[in-house]
């Protein structure tokens, strides 16, 4: 278990509205920089994958003008290092959405791509999101994967999205629900829908649960809401 | 993976079940029913090794409270922060609450 961070935030974000995303690194992104620009107190290990030329995920956690949150992911589920970096420090950000449409310079072989479902899964929901004129992004090991050639995704991955939704859209979202099902039906494969909307990070299926109110995640740490569009 | 219980003293049985959180990584899913009289029983799965003593501080801290009904709690943890953990549990517990639905 990571620690917490749940410190105030001077600003907060909407991270589903694309000109923040297109201005600022937003959680999910991955970013490249120095390693040099690790604090002295990142452990080695992780400071071996940055000089490796590896980038690092940026988290959900309080945000300053100079500073920016980020995770280093290692071999093993233990090894995730939490810290910050300062943002002129940044080389390069390849946001989410990018990784979905391609724009990696990386193809999955056809080896690959017959021996772990969740690329296949993947090919399946790009065709179907692709007809809902939706920002969404792949995250999690399968963008690391895809991202950086890093063969991070397995046989078991799942595949996790992060879609934005600024508005609630009952329709999209049972859309969604929908081609996650298929994904799991024809592929074997989990398929693990983020929503981004303005008040924070929420998983699609516990907004579709039963539960009378969801869990929003934030900059400032996460917290219960009855409705993820309208914040506490 | 790797497991951990844990027990506390409790009252009288849980009103009725329910279901909170979902597998994904940094996330977890928790199952109430309702537990023996008396007695609340934790036991969590986990993805990640080595983090027993947070676990218990954690858990502690929630289920050691007086006046908590008797819970069989069951959680599959994804590598989910201490914040996320007090969290979905307090989601599940709104929901054994028979006057808890959906907004």
């Amino acid at each position: 278990m990571p620690a917490d961070c749940a410190i105030a935030a001077p600003r907060a974000f909407d991270y589903s509205a694309l000109n923040t995303r297109a201005a600022i690194a937003c959680p999910h992104d991955l970013v490249w920089f120095d390693v040099a620009a690790l604090a002295a107190d990142v452990p080695d290990w992780a400071r071996q994958i940055i000089a490796n030329g590896a980038p690092a995920v940026i988290r959900r956690a309080p945000r300053d003008e100079a500073s920016l949150p980020i995770g280093i992911r290692g071999a093993t589920k233990r090894e995730r290092c939490a810290t910050r970096i300062d943002s002129a420090a940044v080389t390069r950000r390849l946001a989410p959405e990018a990784i979905a449409h391609g724009e990696t310079d990386r193809l999955v072989t056809a080896d690959r791509c017959s021996a772990i479902p969740a690329f296949a899964g993947l090919h399946d929901l790009q065709a179907e999101l692709a007809a809902m004129s939706l920002t969404w992004g792949v995250t999690g090991a399968l963008g690391y994967d895809l991202a950086t050639g890093a063969p991070v995704a397995h046989a078991a991955s799942d595949i996790d999205i992060v879609v934005c939704m600024p508005e609630c859209h009952e329709r999209q979202l049972e859309t969604l629900a929908g081609a996650a099902r298929r994904c799991d039906e024809v592929h074997g494969v989990r398929c693990d829908i983020q929503l981004e909307t303005p008040a924070g990070g929420v998983a699609l299926a516990d907004w579709l649960g039963e539960a009378a109110r969801v869990m929003i995640k934030h900059d400032t740490g996460p917290y219960l809401s009855p409705d993820p569009w309208h914040g506490p | 993976m790797q497991t951990l219980s844990l027990d506390y003293p409790a009252g009288t049985p849980a009103a009725r079940r329910a279901l909170a959180g979902v597998v994904g990584s940094g996330d977890l899913e928790v199952l109430l029913e309702p537990g023996e009289s008396g007695r609340t029983t934790v036991a969590i799965a986990t993805s990640v090794d080595g983090v027993d003593d947070i676990w218990k501080a954690v858990i502690d801290r929630i289920f050691s409270e007086d006046g908590l009904p008797a819970l069989k709690v069951e959680i599959n943890d994804f590598g989910a922060t201490p914040a996320v953990v007090r969290l979905r549990i307090a989601q599940a517990m709104e929901q054994t609450n028979p006057e808890a639905s959906h907004a």
